[in-house]
């Protein structure tokens, strides 16, 4: 997400295993358990694509705090009808980027389609944890 | 009388606690999430914009005119840089409310038909009303 766009390797195959990271809470609702489209908007600043990562660790490796992540294979993003793309960044070992999804902060027609897109990508998605990653262990009091 | 508002701080009125129950508790909590989003910090990315003042009043006035009350019930609130978002779902259908700014309003309808396959539209109103026969085809 730096000014000069990333260099992406070949798309990666379809069985694949990517990880998405919850940055916020909303991104996942705990009763059902189940990821929400909102973990797959983008916004206007991640022109490059949505980050994903190669394993958990990965995904939440840029956030300074997490709310868990979720996983879905490759080959059924590769499998929706919306021409998107799983590829490698190769300027950043383990991070991985989903081209192809709108913009939804954008004009009607865009958001529209982002949001339609965002919904069937959480569809798609299996929550792994929905507490912070990795875990954290409580002190215990008077310590 | 004094008793603690839904952000944590002292109201005081002069009608006693809960003399007549306006909104049911399930609808009350929308309103509750729509008073308290911009200060929870769970909500947001480190320096993520929040949204205005102005935009969650008009968010408020948008789901006042929603009728009969109970579709709030299963309504869900979010926010996205700025923007505060209203959804629902039930079954293979999907309603959100995109209120980017004050006075703004775009209407998103998502379906899947029994082929599998997914349409939507995308509608900007200017009367908030507009939403109310999209929540009745939802819950037909």
């Amino acid at each position: 997400m730096g000014t000069n766009p990333p260099r992406l390797g070949d798309t990666l195959a379809d069985d694949v295993v990517v990880y998405r990271a919850f940055a916020v809470k909303g991104y996942r609702e705990r009763h059902p358990k189940r990821v929400r489209a909102m973990a797959y908007y983008r916004p206007p600043d991640h022109a490059d694509g949505i980050s994903l990562g190669d394993s958990p660790s990965s995904a939440v490796a840029h956030l300074s705090r997490n709310f868990g992540f979720c996983s879905v294979t490759v080959g059924r993003i590769h499998g929706l009808p919306y021409g998107l793309k799983v590829c490698p960044d190769l300027d950043d070992p383990g991070h991985i980027l989903l081209c192809g999804v709108p913009c939804l902060i954008a004009n009607d027609d865009e958001r529209g389609r982002a949001s339609e897109i965002a919904n069937a990508l959480a569809k798609i998605s299996t929550v792994e944890s929905l507490e912070h990653y990795p875990p954290q262990e409580t002190p215990p009091p008077l310590s | 009388m004094s008793t603690q508002n839904i952000c944590g701080g002292s109201v005081y009125t002069a009608t006693p606690v809960a003399p007549i129950e306006l909104f049911p508790a399930s609808v009350e909590r929308v309103f509750n999430r729509l008073a308290c989003i911009a200060n929870d910090d769970d909500l947001y990315e480190p320096g993520e914009e929040r949204p205005l003042a102005d935009t969650i009043a008009w968010a408020r006035r948008v789901l006042l005119k929603i009728v009969p009350g109970y579709y709030l019930r299963t309504a869900e609130i979010d926010v996205f840089r700025g923007e505060i978002h209203v959804s629902w779902e039930r079954d293979s259908r999907r309603v959100v409310a995109f209120l980017p700014s004050p006075d703004k309003l775009k209407i998103y309808v998502e379906w899947t038909k029994l082929t599998g396959e997914t349409e939507h539209f995308l509608r900007s109103v200017d009367d908030p009303r507009a939403i109310n026969p999209v929540l009745k085809w939802l819950y037909t």
